[in-house]
């Protein structure tokens, strides 16, 4: 099997009594596009830090392409990793051109293979217009642009980005997103990219790495995180999940919603785990009223009330229920997972 | 409304404005008025007592320490402005016909009384006399080397400074206290060394005292330089190095090639306003001098002592020309980095 771009085993970084990353294990793969998700504080910023060099480990060893880059004790510079890195601000340097900021990191390079190599990121981040601006005069998607390309152009075996979307405008962001991702997914690096916005991490990982208070808590595709959380904590990090009390008998939970497979599960005590897209309308369910709606653009959160139970469910399409009034709704069983207590 | 938000700077820009009146040696000698700053030179050039001058400076020492703090004080209360430090355009307002004849003579009183009449009279007294030409432009001379030395070493140490002080924050207000400190103090505590240097080294006298003159205007002018360059350097980020750092540059290259060229305007003001003070520096060149050795300032503050003003013209209108490019382009400067203009 083809070697893994990067490789980090069990490492973890404290400062102080703080652990910012525990133990944490994490494989990139050439051509794949992997997020790191979690929220703010949780350690991401801490491990990207850890992966590029800027911060040594306390423990657990990172390889790139199969070279030991960091080890307790042992920390190879940034200049030498065979990184790129991206910031949430660009960080373009600003007193020097389009082009010079792509070129930047290829001085060892003669002048004429310099130019060639930069006019060919150029062409590929589609830039051609711009290579002479200074990066003040450039829209956030631009500034994105030449920062992706000047971290590429020493052909990187791993490329980090710090919430590279996040300071774009909300209009442009998925086109800017959606072009930026195909053009790095041509160049066959491994590319991590930190990200705090799950549905953003959902849209454009091939893998996702899910991150709590320092630790990996579960890794995966989007479907299999979303879908099959590990736990209660994995699952709130991927959006909204209500967790209700459920009995467990012979692999079935028990819910007032009616029953869903609960596979390996021991009898007794357990919680359930029910995305709001769950409960769809259905004529044998269970009658609950409508006490509240909000209008959320492509769907609607319809909060449904019964004797004992509120929850709230994402529901689509015209004809929506009003408040006040009964309507009846089942469980669909793969948007919900149980757990033991 | 604005008096009460401007009070940390007014007390700041008084606390600044005092400090340099202790400092100023040349007013007070002319005028007669015995200050403290007079008593340290005249300690040491008359009587040619260390411990006497040492004695006058002490306190003198305590008052700088002091108004240096309420300067500090002063500028801490000014996270209000950072707070929200987006410029403003200013509004361009006509003033009605009174108010606008009374805001430009204000203005004027400024210049005429601050520029033109003692220029003015400068330059008549000039044309009177006929100067010792040869001495006068052996004087310039020496001037715009110290100057230009002087700018050099102290630029050069306050780029050091600030570049390493971003792990010693300490270090930097430290290396400030000599703002604060006249210029004749700093020469009477620069004695005691210079003292044990040259009896290691008889013969050398010229050099040394060269050399502890240029010490002392970079001491004594740190602040000043570190304060613009600082600025500057804040437009590096932390994630540009990081970015440097990720491209194949080691720690100093990336000082070199990224935060040096970024901040190289600020360097140069800091080298402009280095120079302006040292062109008219007085009390410890007065004292570290070598022998024989005058600089414009020294020779027009010896004439005007022996009453023979009309020599001493020449001298201060040669420290205002060679001055005037350095502060022309500096209020040019300024004025740009001005909203609304």
């Amino acid at each position: 099997m083809q070697v893994p771009s990067l490789r980090a085993r069990a490492i973890s970084r404290s400062y102080g009594k703080l652990a910012a990353v525990a133990d944490a294990t994490l494989t990139l793969h050439a051509g794949r596009i992997t997020c790191l998700l979690g929220p703010s504080g949780c350690g991401k910023s801490t491990l990207l830090r850890l992966i590029a060099g800027l911060e040594s480990v306390d423990d657990g060893t990172i390889e790139i392409d199969g070279r030991v880059m960091s080890a307790p004790g042992m920390t190879v510079t940034p200049e030498d990793r065979g990184i790129g890195l991206v910031f949430q601000d660009f960080a373009l340097f600003p007193h020097l051109s389009v082009a010079d900021n792509i070129g930047f990191g290829l001085k060892a390079l003669p002048a004429s293979e310099r130019r060639k190599r930069v006019t060919t990121l150029v062409a590929r981040f589609h830039l051609e217009r711009l290579a002479d601006a200074w990066p003040h005069t450039l829209s956030g998607g631009e500034q994105q642009r030449v920062a992706i390309a000047r971290a590429l152009a020493r052909a990187p075996s791993v490329l980090l980005l710090d919430e590279p979307f996040s300071d774009l405008d909300g209009h442009l962001r998925a086109a800017v997103r959606q072009s930026v991702l195909a053009d790095l997914r041509e160049t066959g690096t491994a590319v991590l990219i930190v990200t705090h916005d799950p549905e953003e991490a959902m849209l454009i990982a091939d893998e996702m790495a899910l991150m709590s208070a320092g630790r990996i808590v579960q890794t995966g595709s989007p479907q299999d995180c979303y879908l099959r959380p590990v736990s209660i904590e994995a699952s709130r990090l991927l959006g909204e999940a209500v967790i209700l009390p459920v009995r467990v008998a012979d692999g079935l939970a028990h819910t007032a919603f009616g029953i869903i497979p609960a596979p390996g599960m021991p009898d007794g005590e357990a919680e359930a785990m029910i995305r709001p897209e769950a409960l769809r309308f259905d004529e044998a369910g269970l009658l609950m009223e409508v006490v509240d709606i909000r209008f959320g653009g492509a769907f609607q959160i319809v909060t449904l009330a019964s004797a004992d139970t509120v929850i709230p469910a994402r529901m689509t399409g015209v004809s929506l229920p009003k408040v006040g009034e009964q309507i009846r709704v089942s469980l669909n069983p793969a948007c919900t997972a149980v757990f033991g207590c | 409304m604005a008096l009460p938000m401007a009070r940390p700077a007014l007390a700041a820009g008084v606390a600044l404005a005092v400090m340099e009146t202790l400092a100023d040696y040349g007013a007070v000698q002319f005028l007669s008025v015995q200050t403290m700053t007079t008593g340290v030179v005249r300690a040491w050039s008359v009587y040619g007592s260390t411990v006497s001058a040492a004695r006058f400076a002490l306190p003198l020492l305590a008052a700088a320490a002091l108004l240096l703090w309420i300067e500090r004080r002063g500028r801490r209360g000014r996270t209000h402005e950072a707070g929200n430090a987006r410029w403003r355009a200013l509004n361009v307002r006509q003033l009605p016909g009174g108010a606008a004849w009374l805001a430009s003579a204000f203005c004027l009183v400024l210049v005429v009384a601050g520029l033109l009449m003692p220029a003015g009279w400068l330059l008549l007294n000039a044309l009177d006399a006929s100067p010792d030409w040869p001495r006068v432009l052996r004087a310039g001379a020496h001037s715009l080397t110290l100057g230009i030395v002087g700018a050099l070493v102290t630029v050069a140490l306050a780029t050091m400074l600030a570049l390493g002080t971003r792990r010693l924050p300490m270090a930097a207000r430290l290396a400030s206290l000599g703002y604060a400190t006249p210029g004749a103090v700093m020469a009477i505590g620069l004695l005691a060394p210079a003292g044990i240097v040259w009896s290691f080294m008889p013969g050398a006298g010229y050099g040394i005292a060269i050399a502890l003159l240029i010490y002392a205007y970079a001491a004594r002018l740190m602040a000043a330089a570190l304060e613009p360059i600082d600025a500057g350097l804040t437009r590096v980020t932390p994630s540009m190095i990081h970015a440097a750092r990720s491209l194949g540059r080691n720690e100093t290259s990336s000082a070199l090639a990224v935060e040096l060229p970024v901040a190289r305007g600020a360097m140069l003001t800091a080298g402009l306003i280095v120079f302006i003070d040292v062109m008219k520096e007085l009390p410890a060149t007065l004292i570290l001098r070598p022998f024989d050795f005058d600089t414009l300032a020294v020779m027009a503050n010896n004439y005007a002592l022996d009453e023979r003003l009309e020599q001493a013209g020449m001298p201060s209108i040669l420290i205002v020309l060679l001055s005037l490019p350095a502060v022309i382009w500096l209020t040019r400067k300024i004025a740009l980095s001005r909203p609304g203009s």
